[in-house]
């Protein structure tokens, strides 16, 4: 293993390098750097063009310019762009942008699109299988500054007016909760009869719960409050432990089921922990979390039970937790949207300039600017993630080693999860971690529509400019990544695959 | 001077009376609601955002880098001066919170400055002589190799003012008449004057004294670390310099920078002028396609972005915002090519491509959909707004209307009375909506006149190796940015010495005229403002009558702001609508 590292990063470093010349060379030819200085007044012009030519070595031969850069990236320095700004600041501002921006993105898109691809897999050929097919391959192909301007007018514009006055109307009501029976209707197995079953009283709970919600005006000052809280923490622990060991054995239910109890405990006693914290009290809370359910779950599994107890008092844990920070967020609903002019939603930017608030509050803050763009990149890279695990799951699905599993009296629920679910997902792990690799060079477009500035600002602006030093140094961190995260894409594989041996 | 003097002491006077009677009717309000709160009458309250294309990247907007309209937009109202551009029509107003200025001789020129006793930077730093010192060393270009500056204006005429520590007056003393000796002074934007107390302590000088003494004397070794500092050491990296680095001479100081996102003004405790309406003034960066949307959205309060037609549309189908459209000082202009191709040498197949440009069309077409009263634009360096236009257009009127008309038939004459129908032309632009619209109409009707153009659009078109800087066009069509001063487009008509991209400057079809240079002359070397309309009249009937460019529009401008916010005056100078931003107000 070591010495496939090395060798390969030996290759890695020499590809790297002669493709740092080539990118190089590209970008001093992209564009004139000294047009802009040109259209200037006469009184400004010649020292303009002057201070440019100084700055960016412009008269030096492009070889040179290359290994003055080169010389100075392997210190750290890379050097100052155009207007002789830092380059290094410059990077620093656009990688934290960019992982704020794409980071929540693509673990959404990751979980939602392989969730919707094991169930299209399961369902295959039905008119859901299809109906996500169909949805899947739409966005795809839209196009993101149009989406954008769209999501802006809809969700952001209009749903900020609609906020003040947050009655829905019948219609949207009847349309919302006849998607939501379909979609239940079609996930449900069984006959004709308890699927219709399903999709009556799921459409009809949809609509009551709409309803209510309307009447109320819940929207304009959202909570869950302790009775929902207490009833999803339980709801969670029955589902956890159905799919983690299923409920015909006791110990992994009980775990989950006092995990649950005790967040709703800690729903109670944290209370004036929770009115303003830190972002590292949160962390520590969701250690201590773990901490205590991975106890709850070793005690009360037993030997016998402790694989799945652990996991399912874990999970359980963690999503009650979840559901509490949801909860206060959601108190503060109101009073962030009252210091924002009633707008929660923003269409640009990453923050609202100068704001103070609440934990709480500046959480929503970067949410509502986060919402719009989150939702975009989520919809055109879902297509992607539900198609391969689909055809992944298929695959493995028709194998031998399932159908034997079937024969031999294995439960449905253990043949999806134990042994296809996990064999059908490692060429996903290589679709991850590529992915990881190339999210790190930003989405021009994305950043440009919702007025972010992050990696892919950086490269556009070089572009623009002509100017190498910003795209030399997207190169080296986007590069840098590509090739880092091939390299454990395939260390992954293999761990993942006892059938591949590196060597 | 006392023009300027009259107007904006009446304009200051009206937006003071509006902003009092705001400023009582908006905290009659609030009491109103919520009696609890003292309504601070006076004092500035409030946050106004304004949405800007482009980055900040530079607190210094007077090194010949950082002179970018963003830059200059932020640091209007953070470092002040003796006069800026403001006002409806973009003229240069004196600010007399600064301090005074007044021309005593016109022979030898000679100006005096006075700053305001009361002015300190806002760190307590009295603005005096170091600055003053500074400010002429870096404009005059006398250490030009240590000092960056946009480029000298008029200044490099003068003595080195005299003055000592604490010294709160100066003189300018022109060793030549000089027709912008108004904006020669320093003003707002990139010929401002920097804290120097700053400057020297980075230079490492010890005292006051000792930084006076290097800038007086003839060395500018000493003054190395100093003027590094100056060129490099304002630029915005990734954060704001320490605060001490940056104090403020106006309403404002810089408090806060976000990069790339945000950038905060909020008011200057040690502002000895009238208080500012707001007490933070926050510049977002956002992209223009977006500033829209983000307006409606009240996340901005202000934007200004290039009027496409469907920007324009975008805003005046909104509800609840204002909008506001004008001509900008920028306009568009076809050059002819006088150095080779078929117009070099032929007059008369220049007023025949001018007969067959529709100018008018160009307006209705182009402009008109944004700005509805805009019209054709018949002299080029004076804009309608501008004293002396009325003058220069009258000058010109009776080429204009021999030649500046379209009038295809005439065109065709000319044509073949010359037995050149079918001469091709290449019309070279840079490659954009606006442009391409225009060249393929001129296209279509000079094919039709008797000329064969080639429209050229490029996106290289100003690049060092484009079509403009190597002389491959017969016709030109780009903008000029234009402003109030006379220096701006001096040397544009003058000859050139060498008619390559690095030799002929600004005057790109190279055209050449004894007469004309004899009169670019006399026109920036009168400080007499009738000589100056004069001269500039002879020059635009003289452009016209040589046929060297033929003048097509103002660009259009259009702002909009939210409902509530108060005080926004349009500028159609580069300087923009931040002229006023220490008026803007949101209710």
């Amino acid at each position: 293993m070591l010495v496939f590292i090395a060798r390969r990063l030996f290759v890695s470093i020499w590809v790297f390098l002669a493709a740092s010349v080539l990118v190089f060379i590209l970008s001093t030819n992209v564009r004139d750097p000294l047009a802009e200085a040109r259209q200037l007044p006469e009184t400004a012009r010649e020292s303009a063009i002057r201070v440019i030519t100084e700055r960016m070595h412009l008269e030096d031969p492009v070889l040179v310019r290359y290994f003055r850069w080169l010389s100075d990236a392997v210190t750290g320095n890379l050097g100052v762009n155009r207007q002789g700004l830092d380059v290094n600041a410059r990077l620093e501002t656009a990688f934290s942008a960019t992982l704020q921006l794409i980071t929540g993105a693509t673990v959404l898109a990751i979980i939602i699109g392989i969730t919707i691809g094991v169930i299209s897999a399961l369902r295959q050929y039905s008119a859901l299988d299809q109906t996500v097919t169909f949805i899947a391959f739409v966005c795809f192909s839209l196009p993101l500054f149009w989406v954008g301007t769209l999501l802006k007018q809809f969700l952001a514009l209009d749903f900020n007016d609609w906020l003040a006055d947050p009655v829905i109307s019948p219609l949207f009501i009847g349309g919302i909760a006849l998607i939501t029976g379909l979609f239940c209707g079609g996930v449900v197995v069984g006959d004709r009869r308890s699927r219709i079953t399903a999709f009556v009283s799921s459409t009809a709970a949809m609509a009551i719960l709409l309803s209510v919600l309307s009447a109320t005006e819940w929207f304009s000052d959202p909570s869950l409050g302790p009775i929902v809280v207490a009833l999803t923490a339980i709801g969670g622990a029955i589902g956890f432990t159905t799919l983690v060991s299923g409920l015909e054995w006791k110990p992994p239910l009980q775990a989950a089921l006092i995990a649950a109890a005790v967040g709703i405990v800690a729903y109670f006693a944290l209370d004036p922990v929770l009115d303003d914290p830190q972002l590292l009290t949160i962390v520590l809370l969701l250690l201590v979390t773990v901490g205590i359910c991975f106890a709850i779950g070793w005690f009360l599994g037993g030997d016998l039970y402790r694989r799945n107890a652990i996991p399912a008092a874990v999970l359980t844990g963690v999503f009650t937790g979840a559901v509490i920070f949801v909860d206060r967020m959601l108190s503060s609903f109101q009073s962030y949207s009252a210091s924002v002019n009633n707008r929660p939603i923003s269409t640009v930017g990453a923050e609202t300039p100068n704001y103070e608030g609440t934990f709480w509050e500046s959480g929503l803050d970067s949410f509502g600017h986060l919402a719009l763009p989150t939702l975009a990149l989520v919809l055109i890279s879902l297509a992607t993630y539900t198609r391969y695990t689909r055809a992944s799951m298929l695959e493995v699905m028709n194998q031998d080693y399932v159908r034997t599993g079937r024969a031999k009296g294995l439960s449905e629920r253990a043949v999806v999860t134990r042994h296809v679910l996990r064999n059908g997902l490692i060429p996903i792990t290589t679709l991850i971690a590529y992915d990881i690799g190339t999210i790190v060079g930003g989405a021009v477009v994305t950043e440009q529509v919702f007025g972010w500035s992050a990696m892919g600002s950086m490269l556009f602006d070089g572009i623009r400019e002509g100017d190498p030093m910003p795209i030399m140094a997207f190169y080296v961190v986007s590069g840098g990544a590509i090739v880092l995260f091939n390299m454990v894409a395939d260390i992954a594989y293999a761990f993942l695959d006892p059938r591949i041996r590196l060597s | 001077m006392t023009r300027f003097g009259r107007t904006s002491k009446l304009v200051a006077a009206a937006l003071g009376g509006v902003l009092v009677l705001s400023a009582c009717s908006s905290s009659d309000d609030d009491s109103g609601d919520d009696g609890g709160e003292s309504p601070g009458a006076s004092g500035p309250s409030g946050t106004v955002t304004y949405a800007m294309a482009q980055p900040w990247q530079s607190w210094n907007v007077a090194t010949a880098g950082a002179n970018s309209a963003a830059n200059g937009q932020v640091m209007e109202q953070v470092i002040s001066g003796f006069w800026t551009y403001g006002n409806e029509d973009g003229q240069p107003i004196p600010n007399e919170d600064f301090g005074t200025f007044e021309k005593v001789s016109d022979d030898p020129l000679t100006v005096n400055y006075t700053i305001n006793d009361a002015a300190v930077w806002s760190d307590g730093t009295p603005i005096d002589c170091d600055d003053i010192l500074l400010w002429w060393t870096v404009q005059s270009g006398t250490f030009d190799s240590v000092f960056s500056a946009v480029g000298t204006q008029g200044v490099e005429d003068t003595a080195r003012p005299e003055c000592a520590a604490g010294d709160k007056a100066f003189t300018l003393a022109y060793d030549q008449p000089f027709a912008d000796w108004v904006t020669a002074g320093p003003g707002h934007g990139n010929n401002a004057m920097l804290p120097a107390h700053v400057v020297s302590q980075q230079g490492g000088f010890g005292s006051e004294e000792e930084f006076i003494a290097a800038l007086q004397g003839d060395d500018p070794a000493p003054l190395e670390a100093a003027g590094e500092f100056y060129n490099n050491g304002w630029l915005i990296s990734g954060a704001l310099p320490d605060p001490a680095l940056i104090p403020s001479s106006g309403p404002y100081i810089v408090s806060e920078y976000v990069a790339d996102q945000s950038i905060t003004l909020t008011a200057n405790p040690e502002w000895w002028g009238e208080p500012p309406a707001s007490e933070t003034v926050v510049f977002r960066t956002i992209a223009e396609e977006e500033q829209v949307q983000a307006l409606q959205n009240g996340e901005v309060d202000i934007i200004e972005p290039q009027p496409t037609v469907d920007i324009a549309q975008q805003i005046q189908a909104a509800s609840g915002i204002a909008n506001e459209v004008g001509d900008e000082y920028t306009y568009e202009h076809l050059d002819f090519n006088f150095n080779q191709g078929v117009f070099a040498d032929n007059l008369a197949l220049r007023q025949a491509f001018s007969l067959c440009v529709p100018r008018e069309q160009l307006v209705d077409n182009l402009i008109r959909p944004v700005v509805p009263d805009s019209t054709v634009k018949e002299v080029r360096n004076v804009a309608p707004w501008d004293s002396g236009y009325e003058e220069a257009v009258a000058a010109s009127q009776p080429v204009i209307d021999e030649f500046g008309v379209q009038d295809i038939e005439r065109a065709r004459q000319i044509l073949e009375e010359e037995d050149a129908v079918g001469t091709p032309v290449v019309l070279g632009t840079l490659e954009n909506q606006r442009r391409v619209d225009a060249g393929q109409l001129i296209q279509a009707a000079c094919n039709e006149a008797g000329f064969e153009v080639d429209f050229q659009p490029a996106a290289d078109f100003f690049d060092t190796n484009g079509a403009l800087a190597q002389n491959r066009f017969d016709v030109a069509m780009y903008a000029w940015a234009g402003a109030a001063d006379r220096s701006g487009w001096n040397s544009t008509y003058r000859t050139v010495t060498e008619c390559s991209a690095e030799g002929k400057g600004n005057n790109n079809g190279c055209y050449s005229s004894p007469e004309m240079d004899e009169l670019l002359d006399q026109v920036l070397r009168t400080s007499v403002e009738e000589e100056a309309i004069e001269l500039t009249s002879q020059i635009e009937l003289l452009l016209w009558e040589d046929m060297v460019t033929i003048p097509l529009y103002q660009h259009p401008g259009i702002t909009a702001w939210g409902q509530g916010v108060e005080n926004v005056i349009p500028n159609p100078s580069q300087n923009g609508i931040a002229w006023n931003a220490d008026q803007w107000s949101k209710s």
